[in-house]
């Protein structure tokens, strides 16, 4: 079955890069360039992975967490933060990501990560 | 901030001495001459100190005449015009200022007056740049107090450490922004080239493009990391993360990552430590990365290069990178280590390289150092405390 990731981010660039990567390699994908979208991405989307953004308008990361984490039929979904910020690692445990991307990643960096959490 | 010793080492008062009593001994008629000879030996050892101090420093003669100075100066003032043979008081501005250093320096001569620097909190200069002036008196037991040795250290004022720290957090938020861009950069120029593979195209031609492309994109790259970590660096927060590392792991990985970057090198790994070591290990990484590539660039003829590790008996490591490349002559050694210093005014970089290196071995508690000559080599040296106090 076909996964599905939703990627959070208000910069377009990077989302569609993003999204023209993982479609390469035959995932569903969806950009949300407003964080508050998280409850009508969870309702209709139903992604299997989220990449966010750590900061972008709207809600912060932390906040996105909180709507995913605590609640049972959500709390599955992997989390992996985004960031160009060399606080990352750090920031990501402190939202609770599952796991990060630092910026500039590389296209393999983000398949071998998103293929860690949906395979 | 600039340590000055005000009181001669005891080595090398014991030296003067010496020199005074054979003076004795030779019944040297004219103790004036001596003295003057002594005076002119001492000036010319405080203008090499000048030269190499990384404080704005200048030396005046007794007219007030500057006689030294060095490029921290320049680079601290803004002022541009040279200012050897000038009158110290040609620096300043208004008149009214200029009355007043030249009551401080009647004041710092006199006999017993106890202290040996004074400072005037705001001074303002002709380009209307404002610092800080220190006025130092360099005591001598052969100098007479009204014939001391008089140093100006300039420094910037509050208000200006805070507009340049402004200035770095203005940078640190660009270089950030700049790796979006660039992570977008990358990732379609890897999709150029994998769309290419799939559809088997195979001229070297278009394959080549994308190795500059990519070769500019890494450029790029490092220059935003430097650029980060100098301002960092400035911030003063740059701060390390320990962790217990395999280091004979880390250097292989990064020697077989190396070697990839370069057709014609062997990097050889000579010695290896027994146990573990305790360091930030991305870090350490980027400062043996940076040798190892400045090793790689400045030894285009020679094909070895030698990375030896060991540990030393006071709980240090040792880890050394030999090049038998072009070397680096005697006078530009030390310089090396300076931030926005271009060795052989290469222009591929932002001469940064070494500075971080250096503050990432400094700060680790442990130290640096080169051994080069020139047309023969280099070998740059580091030691780190395997397991440090602080963390």
């Amino acid at each position: 079955m076909i996964k599905k990731i939703a990627i959070f981010d208000d910069d377009l660039d990077i989302a569609e890069i993003i999204k023209t990567i993982l479609e390469r390699y035959d995932y569903d994908t969806k950009i949300y360039s407003n964080s508050k979208k998280i409850k009508q991405c969870l309702k209709n989307f139903k992604p299997d992975l989220i990449l966010l953004d750590i900061f972008m308008p709207g809600l912060s990361g932390k906040e996105i967490a909180k709507k995913i984490k605590p609640n049972k039929e959500t709390n599955h979904i992997p989390i992996i933060a985004i960031s160009g910020l060399n606080e990352i690692s750090n920031i990501s445990k402190k939202i609770g990501a599952d796991d990060y991307l630092a910026k500039p990643f590389e296209m393999d960096e983000l398949l071998k990560i998103v293929k860690k959490y949906l395979e | 901030m600039v340590k000055i010793v005000t009181k001669p080492r005891k080595g090398g008062d014991r030296e003067l001495i010496t020199e005074q009593k054979k003076g004795k001994r030779l019944n040297l008629k004219d103790e004036g001459v001596f003295l003057s000879h002594k005076k002119t030996e001492i000036i010319n050892n405080i203008k090499e100190i000048i030269k190499i101090s990384n404080s704005p420093l200048i030396l005046i003669d007794e007219n007030l005449n500057i006689i030294a100075t060095n490029q921290y100066f320049y680079n601290t003032t803004n002022i541009q015009d040279n200012i050897i043979g000038k009158s110290i008081k040609s620096l300043f501005q208004p008149k009214k200022i200029n009355s007043n250093i030249i009551s401080i320096l009647k004041k710092i001569k006199q006999k017993d007056h106890h202290k040996n620097i004074l400072i005037i909190e705001d001074i303002k200069l002709v380009n209307s740049h404002h610092c800080v002036l220190e006025i130092i008196r360099l005591d001598n037991i052969f100098l007479k107090k009204e014939d001391s040795i008089i140093l100006f250290h300039l420094k910037k004022s509050n208000e200006e450490v805070a507009t340049s720290n402004e200035k770095i957090d203005v940078i640190s938020f660009l270089g950030h922004e700049l790796r979006s861009p660039l992570t977008s950069l990358k990732g379609y120029n890897q999709l150029i080239r994998k769309t290419f593979q799939e559809k088997n195209y195979t001229d070297p031609e278009l394959y080549h493009y994308i190795d500059k492309i990519e070769g500019q994109i890494d450029r790029l790259s490092s220059l935003i990391e430097e650029t980060l970590d100098f301002s960092r660096i400035h911030l003063n927060k740059m701060n390390l993360n320990y962790s217990f590392c395999n280091f004979n792991h880390l250097v292989l990985d990064l020697i077989e990552d190396l070697e990839q970057t370069t057709k014609k090198h062997r990097i050889i790994l000579q010695g290896k430590l027994t146990e573990k070591v305790r360091i930030d290990e991305k870090r350490i990484r980027q400062a043996l990365t940076n040798l190892i590539t400045n090793a790689i660039k400045y030894s285009p003829k020679s094909e070895k290069i030698i990375v030896k590790i060991k540990e030393l008996k006071n709980n240090t490591i040792s880890v050394s990178v030999q090049d038998f490349g072009i070397g680096i002559p005697f006078n530009q050694q030390q310089k090396i280590f300076e931030k926005l210093y271009q060795f052989n005014n290469k222009k591929n970089g932002l001469g940064l390289g070494l500075y971080i290196t250096k503050y990432i071995i400094n700060k680790h508690g442990g130290n640096i150092n080169v051994k080069s000559i020139k047309n023969k080599g280099s070998i740059f040296t580091f030691h780190l405390p395997a397991q440090p106090k602080t963390s």
